[in-house]
């Protein structure tokens, strides 16, 4: 009995010490959303605002952004991983494990190798300046301040993300399904496109909702290459509780992306558990 | 069609290895010459790289203290969730517990840290401005991937030889300090260098709540670039992010020898 008391201790303490760092500052977040700045009463002029077309415009552009985002990555992902999966080649399981490294790689110190080697007066522009002999003209190669250099640097994490899910998903499978479609006559490329495919649906999805919810809090990277042009809500948030020290507003802000990526994150949970169920 | 074959097979190959190492050779190609703009004579140096330790000395010391501290943090208590929940000690509320260690996934860290601004910038906890705050933020964004990490570490772990020993006598105490503690304590430590390699690079957490004095090398880094945009000097700025790499990559290798899991789940 004396035992059973300690653990409910334990329980409590575990409990109580997360919720005071992790749902008390969320409920305060949330308080400070449906408050009047600079008073105390109860308002939902700030929810309202979220519908100006200005901020509308910046809900857009969040979805914009991870939209596309996931549609490159899977797109390139998945056709890449198949080739990998089925095609022998030298180095190629040193290369998958080695894919790790860009993954480890900061965002924001992929956005400085961006700026060195696709900006204006980058890398690429004087080698392609220098071949045509022509070094005054500055070449239209820019990826900075642009929806282009946010993909990219999207794409380097993402891609990565993508292939180690499929290729792990893929090496589960059971060979005999595609072997069987083989010789029943259909071609590799058939059995590949009617028979592997759907059996990868879920996974796709999966990591679909992944980007997608990454996509949507990423800060660094949409800040510093989007620059004005492009913001986001994530973006949003810190420029009004920083830039115009509007807590309030800010607040709603935050409360609008943690609901996206919170529903994206649940989906890709569900998902996923879903599939460990299937296998 | 054989042809074709081989030519993807190179193209794939050539892809994935200048995808692999391309950016590191131009952050180092950025690092170690004296003007990365001229590419066709360029002239190396190692001055920039040496000087790094000496000019950075500050953020390299309070980002490597704060990633130990969280460290330490996240193994002991998610070691200590993980052994209740699986020793079921905790019956009743395991999935609570879980859902709440979770819940930092699914908000983005620029949503959390602005909330621990508000939430410790009152009254009741005043951290707002301190050390503590950023070791609280660290230990709540970390805390997901740590405890992820230690309970399936521990779920692989055999604790029949538990039972043994307290069927030999010992208390349960004693026998999970002297058994269980030396047989579970390296794999342990490697899973918890995960929370050391995500505290060392974090960015979006640390960037709301730093206080004015203390700034880890993440946030030096975004200093260089969002000043230097556009300009030329960015050699110091290369240096010492690849530094960071450098430290992100030889760990994150190491954690994948030692207990055979990746960074990317």
């Amino acid at each position: 009995m004396k035992n059973k008391n300690i653990f409910s201790l334990w329980s409590f303490l575990i409990i109580s010490l997360f919720t005071i760092l992790i749902v008390y500052p969320l409920f305060m977040l949330g308080r400070e959303a449906f408050t009047e700045s600079g008073t105390t009463s109860f308002t939902l002029d700030n929810l309202k605002r979220l519908f100006h077309p200005r901020y509308l415009k910046i809900i857009w552009n969040t979805f914009y952004i991870s939209f596309y985002t996931t549609l490159l990555s899977i797109g390139i992902g998945i056709p890449m991983s198949l080739f990998i999966w089925k095609q022998n080649f030298w180095g190629k399981d040193e290369l998958v494990s080695l894919l790790i490294i860009p993954f480890m790689v900061p965002s924001y110190i992929l956005v400085m190798f961006i700026m060195v080697l696709f900006s204006r007066n980058g890398i690429i522009n004087v080698v392609i300046g220098r071949f045509l002999n022509n070094t005054e003209y500055i070449l239209p190669i820019n990826l900075l301040f642009d929806l282009k250099g946010i993909l990219a640097i999207f794409l380097v994490h993402n891609l990565v993300l993508v292939i180690y899910m499929m290729l792990s998903f893929l090496s589960s499978i059971n060979p005999s399904y595609e072997e069987a479609a083989i010789s029943l006559g259909a071609t590799p490329f058939t059995a590949i496109r009617k028979v592997i495919l759907p059996i990868m649906n879920p996974v796709i999805l999966g990591s679909g909702m992944l980007i997608i919810a990454r996509a949507m809090s990423s800060y660094a990277v949409i800040f510093l290459i989007g620059g004005k042009r492009y913001k986001t809500l994530s973006v949003e948030v810190v420029s009004q509780a920083f830039g115009y020290l509007d807590i309030n507003f800010s607040s709603a802000l935050a409360i609008a992306v943690s609901v996206m990526t919170t529903i994206t994150m649940y989906s890709y949970i569900n998902v996923s558990r879903k599939r460990k169920a299937m296998q | 069609m054989k042809i074709l074959t081989i030519i993807l097979k190179v193209l794939v190959f050539v892809c994935l290895a200048s995808f692999i190492f391309l950016p590191i050779l131009v952050l180092g190609f950025l690092g170690f010459t004296q003007d990365w703009t001229q590419i066709f004579n360029p002239s190396f140096t190692v001055e920039w790289f040496l000087s790094v330790p000496q000019i950075f000395s500050k953020a390299i010391l309070y980002s490597l203290i704060l990633a130990f501290i969280t460290m330490c943090l996240t193994l002991v208590v998610s070691s200590l969730v993980a052994y209740l929940i699986l020793r079921e000690k905790i019956t009743r509320f395991s999935g609570v517990i879980d859902v709440l260690i979770m819940l930092p996934l699914t908000i983005p860290q620029i949503v959390l840290g602005l909330a621990f601004m508000i939430t410790f910038n009152q009254p009741p906890l005043r951290l707002y401005g301190t050390f503590g705050i950023l070791i609280l933020g660290h230990f709540v964004v970390t805390m997901p991937y740590a405890f992820r990490n230690i309970r399936s570490t521990m779920e692989n772990f055999d604790f029949s030889i538990l039972e043994a020993a307290i069927c030999l006598g010992a208390s349960e105490p004693i026998a999970l300090r002297r058994v269980i503690l030396p047989a579970i304590a390296p794999s342990l430590l490697a899973s918890s260098l995960f929370s050391f390699v995500f505290s060392l690079a974090n960015f979006p957490m640390t960037y709301i709540i730093a206080p004015a004095g203390i700034r880890t090398i993440p946030l030096v880094l975004f200093g260089y670039i969002e000043s230097e945009i556009g300009g030329a000097n960015y050699r110091l700025a290369g240096c010492l992010s690849l530094y960071l790499i450098g430290l992100v990559i030889l760990l994150s290798m190491v954690v994948r020898k030692l207990t055979g899991r990746n960074f990317v789940e």
